[in-house]
This record gives structure tokens, C-alpha cells and sequence, in this order.
């Protein structure tokens, strides 16, 4: 094989090591979510696999003909990497059965997203593994320079292939083709490499993974898991950050839709019912419109929402809002497809009082914003397993606050099993001592959030009925359960530790949570 | 109907009317005993807080463990919360109850209750069977898969002879 040829096939292999292992976590996230502990999981696999593929290349390449150990290992991963995306359900299905909770899922998230990475990807980056030594040998072996200078040459090409298949499965692959297809792309490039060396090599059997592989395209996507039964579904689309689908049930009056992020579980991201205002018994979405009651006054009513989703939170708001006030909100959202298919089906527009951030973080959306808001409500923890740490700071709490108009509220949805739960009390703790305000912890009645409410300049409501027009009854009876002191918790500054940049553990007490949520019924 | 049983009754139909000022300044006048274990599992029951509903219905059965009502609530919450043996607690209650009082109407209303119970006690278990098979399967494929690895690493690990 000419060096030039070798080279390509190290960028190819590197470029499709990437995006298997990005597009990897993308492929579990359906059943085990994208949390820290998931990435973990399968950066551990790839590692561990390239490690081994490493060595298994380097006795590869002592046998006479390197090319076509080289054409067999590429058509091996070509043809491990077409079929991850079809063996992926049954797989996680043997690991996390369906149907359960997520307390009830706790243990099997670490684990099953392990052993569904192990299966899945051990053996197509042990494979890839494998390119690298075989290409330093070819190249050796033309004698042009040392083996340092081989090594050096094909680890450039293999990084730089690496660099493109980062930025071409995040920001291309993925959202353009979606996922099934991603892999089959790099599986595609892959055989296509295999031919090439094995058509040199005397390995012509390596042309039978290209046959193979090409196969599978037509078959299209694999199976993702269906939405519940007695729901249609709206739309389905495959964003940078996650699969994103809508889903609906009803009609009428009582027809309701529902966001869906990587289908997790029982929750759902946005709900878009055909009434603005409250949505009712266990939305927390509902305690968002309480600050305008609670601190009413003529006007505009500046609202910044971070993590909008779909819009739902403003609908509550706009809805919900006192004679006399008016809706001038900003919402900022990470991804774009969300706002997309917010725009589509649940209403969601933007117009001279409504801003949409689209495809902002909310952190640097706060830091450029120049307005100052009445109320910042922070929604941005999704599937109560996955909260950006960097939302979940004294430093990011200080930024809120410096945000906030005189007297201005924030409020923060938490998922959290109990008003002294580990990851409630880190929020807590952040946002307390970054606002330097008491907290008043509300459980949401008939749901697993509280919602933290605090005030910085101004003093707190005292938790208990409201009097509201009739129209808004649900957020009377919502108001009224606060009057039930189990139901509320007064949290002060430095009470509660607070995670700061520099030490952020909330991904361990997400995990002692569900832990703890587990066992609190298990215990005589 | 004692006082106390009046009085808890109170209790719930300030909550049916979402009065929870009421309903709480109704449960404060009960003396401790079983009227007010059950008012108190019904005002975090009406208030939403199911968690907190149901451990003060388990500390209530256990001081009261022969309450059809009681039982009958705890076990509600249990399957809302899909706590099996918390079900299984509400279970035993129910027929302990039934058991103690041959006259505890209406009958057949609590034996059907009874049945659904068990029904659904041996259904959580079932889930919770599902999802301890699953953690020994992934634990064992994890460790397989370690295994698998160390093997691998020492057999390709080994160099050529020289000659």
C-alpha cells in the first residue's frame, strides 16, 4: 500500500473512533440518559478497547503481509459498527428492563450503561484500535524514516481524523442523517478502507463487510423505544444534544402534547395544553405564576426563563397573570430543535416581548443579557438525573442575582424526593449562599419536584392560601397546600453546603438520592 | 361514631374542600391514638405529599395494626410509590383487620380490597425481582467483560521470542 493510502485509512479509522464514541452515548441515552456517570461509562469502554486493540495490532503487524491483517480488522469494525445501532434495544432491554421508575432504575443506570457499552462498543473500537500499529508498520516498512517518524506521521493523521469525526458526528452526522445512519456511515468508510487494503493486501474477502454493510442501509433505523401506548406520536427529530420528540394524547379540550427528551422514563421536558394558564395537580410549572401574585403590581412583569423547552413556563405565566400586568419575557434554550418543534406544535413564538435565546447556555446567556428581571425561573435540570454542574454554583447564584431587578424573585424547579434530599440541599446550599437570601423550599403537590423559591432584596410569602379569580383555581389549591407546614421548608445562607466551581459533587448526590429514595421503603 | 371518629371526619371534609387551615386546626385538637394517626395520613395524602403520607401511615399501622382504614390507605400510597413491602405491611393489616372483626363492613368490599392488595404486592415484587436480575446480569457482563480484558491484555501483551 502507497504511505498516502495508509495514512487515509488512519485518519478514517480515527475519525470513526469518534464518532461511534460520541454518537455512542447519544445511542444509550433512551434508556440510561446522558449523565456524567453514562459519558464515564463508555469513554472507559472506548479506552479500554483501544488499549487492547493497540497491542493486538502491534502482534499483527509482525506477519508478513500487515495489509491484510489491516483489511481484516477494518472490515471487522465496519461491520461491529453497523450493527450497534441494531443491537443496541435488545441489549439495554436486557439490562434495564422496561416499565420501571426511576427510583426503581437507580442502581441499573451505573451498571447496565456499563455492560450495554461493554457489548456494544468493545468490540468495534478494539478493531479501530488495531489501525494504528498496522498503518506505523506499513509505513516502517518503506524504510523512509524510522519508526518514530512512521509513529509520529500516522498518530498526526489519526488525530486530525479524530478531530473531524468530533465535529462532523456532533455537529453533521447526527442531526442530519440521525443516529442509525451515523453509524452506518462510519461503517460504510470503514469497509470501504477494508476493500482498499484487502484489494492490496490479497485479502478480497474484506470486500464481503462492504456487501454486508451496505445491506444494512436500507434496512434504516433501528427501533427506538415507541412512545406510550395510547399517545401519537407528532414529530421526531435528532438535535446536537439529544433526540427530541412530540408526543400527543387527547383531543379536544382535553388533548395534551408532550416534549420528550431521549424518551426517558416517565417524564417529559414541555407540555403544551390548548388553554394557556395552569396546568394543574402536579405540574410544577404552576408555582412559576405565584411570584406575580405574590408581589403584585401594575405593569410590565421581566421574566427571564432559563432552559425554556417548549414555552411551557411562559403559557403558565402569561395565563396566570394578575389584571393590570403583562408578560415581557426572555427564554433562553440550548437546543435549537427544541425551539423548533416548540415553534411547530406547542406554540411557541417569539415577538417584540419575547425573546428566545435558541441554542444560548443559560450561564453565558446570563452573563450577556443587560436586562434585569422580575423573576428568573432556572428549569434546566433534565430527567432529574442530568444537571449541568455549572448551573448548580454559589458563582452561578451570584450571577442570578446580579440579574435581578429590586425585589426580583428566582425560582428553581428541583427534581427531589423529599425536602431534605441530598441534591435539593446542594442547590440550596448554591443558590442561597450565591444570592445571600433565605429559601423556601416547596414540595409540589402529587410530583417528585420542589420548587426553591427565593428573594434576595425583598421579603418571602408566607406559604398558604391565596385569593385568586375563580378561573385560576388550580394555582388557588396549589397555594393552599403550602399552608401544610410538611409541605414547606425554610432553608437559610450556609445551612446547606454549597458546590462551587472549583468543587461541584452534584452528580454523586444525584446517585445518593436515588439511593436513598430506594431505600426509605425497604427499610421495617 | 366516638367524638375523635366524628372528628376525623371533620378532618377530611375540610380537605375535600381544600380548607387544609381547617383541617389542621381539626387534627391539632385530636388526641394521639388512632383517629389522628388516620387524619394525619389523610392531610399529607390531600396536601400531595405522598412520601411523607406514607411513612406517617406506616408508623400508624405499626402502632395500629389491625386498621382496615388505615391498611387501606397505606396501601394506596405504597402502590403509587410502588413500594412492595410497604404494600405487603398494608396487606397484613387489611387481613389482620378482617380477621379481628368478623362484623367489619362492608365485607366483601374489604376482601375484594384485600385481594387487589395482594395483587398488586406480588406485582411490585415482582418488578423489584425484574430489576435485581437485571443488576446481576449487568454486573456479571461487566465483569465478564474485565475478565475478558485482562486475559486479552496478557495474551497480546507478550512479546516475540528473539531469536
Amino acid at each position: 500500500m502507497p504511505n498516502p493510502l495508509v495514512l487515509l485509512v488512519a485518519a478514517v479509522a480515527g475519525a470513526a473512533t469518534m464518532a461511534v464514541e460520541l454518537s455512542a452515548v447519544r445511542l444509550l441515552a433512551p434508556w440510561f440518559g446522558t449523565s456524567q456517570a453514562v459519558w464515564t461509562n463508555v469513554i472507559a469502554v472506548v479506552l479500554l478497547a483501544l488499549a487492547l486493540g493497540y497491542l493486538l495490532g502491534a502482534r499483527l503487524s509482525r506477519r508478513a503481509q500487515p495489509e491484510r491483517a489491516l483489511a481484516w480488522v477494518l472490515a471487522s469494525a465496519a461491520l461491529s459498527a453497523a450493527l450497534v445501532p441494531f443491537a443496541a434495544p435488545p441489549v439495554a432491554r436486557l439490562f434495564l428492563p422496561e416499565g420501571l421508575t426511576l427510583d426503581e432504575a437507580a442502581a441499573l443506570l451505573r451498571w447496565g450503561s456499563l455492560a450495554t457499552a461493554a457489548l456494544l462498543f468493545l468490540p468495534p473500537a478494539l478493531a479501530l484500535g488495531c489501525v494504528s500499529p498496522l498503518c506505523t508498520e506499513l509505513v516502517d516498512r518503506r524504510r523512509t524514516a524510522g519508526a518514530g517518524s512512521a509513529a509520529g506521521r500516522v498518530l498526526c493523521v489519526g488525530t486530525l481524523g479524530s478531530l473531524v469525526g468530533t465535529f462532523g458526528a456532533t455537529h453533521l452526522l447526527v442531526p442530519e442523517f440521525g443516529l442509525t445512519r451515523s453509524f452506518l456511515c462510519a461503517a460504510v468508510a470503514l469497509a470501504l478502507c477494508a476493500l482498499s487494503a484487502g484489494w492490496r493486501g490479497g485479502a478480497r474477502a474484506s470486500g464481503a463487510s462492504l456487501v454486508l454493510v451496505l445491506a444494512l442501509v436500507p434496512v434504516g433505523e433501528a427501533r427506538r423505544p415507541l412512545p406510550p401506548a395510547g399517545s401519537e406520536l407528532l414529530a421526531a427529530q435528532e438535535s446536537a444534544y439529544q433526540s427530541v420528540r412530540v408526543v400527543r394524547t387527547g383531543t379536544g379540550a382535553d388533548e395534551r402534547r408532550e416534549l420528550q427528551v431521549n424518551e426517558a422514563f416517565d417524564s417529559f421536558q414541555s407540555l403544551w395544553i390548548p388553554r394557556s394558564g395552569p396546568l394543574g395537580e402536579g405540574a410544577y410549572y404552576d408555582a412559576f405564576a405565584l411570584p406575580a401574585w405574590w408581589g403584585r403590581r401594575p405593569g410590565a412583569w421581566n421574566v427571564c426563563v432559563l432552559g425554556l423547552g417548549a414555552g411551557t413556563a411562559w403559557r403558565v405565566i402569561e395565563g396566570s397573570l394578575p389584571p393590570g400586568m403583562t408578560l415581557s419575557a426572555v427564554g433562553v434554550e440550548i437546543d435549537p430543535v427544541v425551539v423548533e418543534l416548540g415553534a411547530r406544535w406547542m406554540d411557541l413564538a417569539a415577538g417584540p416581548e419575547r425573546q428566545v435565546l435558541s441554542g444560548w447556555d443559560a450561564r453565558a446567556a446570563l452573563r450577556a443579557l443587560e436586562r434585569r428581571f422580575d423573576l428568573i425561573v432556572l428549569d434546566a435540570y433534565a430527567n432529574q438525573m442530568e444537571i449541568p454542574a455549572h448551573l448548580a454554583t454559589r458563582e452561578f447564584f451570584e450571577l442570578v442575582g446580579a440579574r435581578l431587578a429590586p425585589q426580583g424573585w428566582v425560582l428553581i424547579n428541583v427534581g427531589a424526593f423529599g425536602l431534605d434530599d441530598p441534591v435539593l440541599e446542594a442547590l440550596a446550599g448554591a443558590a442561597t449562599d450565591g444570592l445571600q437570601a433565605q429559601a423556601l423550599a416547596l414540595r409540589v403537590p402529587f410530583s417528585r419536584n420542589v420548587v426553591l423559591v427565593l428573594r434576595p432584596n425583598g421579603p418571602l410569602p408566607v406559604p398558604g392560601p391565596l385569593e385568586l379569580p375563580p378561573d385560576l383555581g388550580q394555582l388557588a389549591r396549589l397555594a393552599a397546600r403550602w399552608s401544610v407546614p410538611a409541605l414547606v421548608r425554610r432553608i437559610a445562607p450556609g445551612e446547606c453546603a454549597a458546590p462551587s466551581d472549583e468543587r461541584c459533587d452534584i452528580e454523586r448526590r444525584q446517585l445518593e438520592s436515588l439511593a436513598r429514595a430506594r431505600a426509605a421503603w425497604e427499610s421495617p | 361514631m366516638s367524638l375523635c371518629a366524628a372528628q376525623t371526619d371533620a378532618v377530611v371534609e375540610a380537605l375535600r374542600a381544600h380548607d387544609y387551615a381547617a383541617a389542621q386546626q381539626t387534627l391539632a385538637g385530636l388526641p394521639a391514638g388512632l383517629e389522628r394517626a388516620r387524619a394525619e395520613v389523610e392531610l399529607l395524602y390531600h396536601a400531595g405529599d405522598l412520601p411523607a403520607a406514607l411513612r406517617s401511615g406506616l408508623a400508624g399501622l405499626a402502632a395500629h395494626p389491625a386498621d382496615a382504614r388505615l391498611a387501606w390507605r397505606v396501601g394506596e400510597l405504597a402502590q403509587s410509590l410502588h413500594a412492595a413491602q410497604a404494600v405487603e405491611r398494608a396487606a397484613a393489616g387489611l387481613a389482620r383487620a378482617l380477621e379481628r372483626d368478623p362484623q367489619l363492613a362492608p365485607r366483601e368490599s374489604w376482601e375484594r380490597g384485600l385481594v387487589e392488595l395482594r395483587r398488586q404486592a406480588a406485582a411490585l415484587d415482582q418488578r423489584d425481582a425484574l430489576a435485581r436480575r437485571a443488576l446481576v446480569r449487568a454486573r456479571t457482563a461487566v465483569l465478564a467483560c474485565g475478565a475478558l480484558a485482562l486475559v486479552l491484555l496478557a495474551l497480546f501483551a507478550r512479546g516475540p521470542r528473539v531469536q
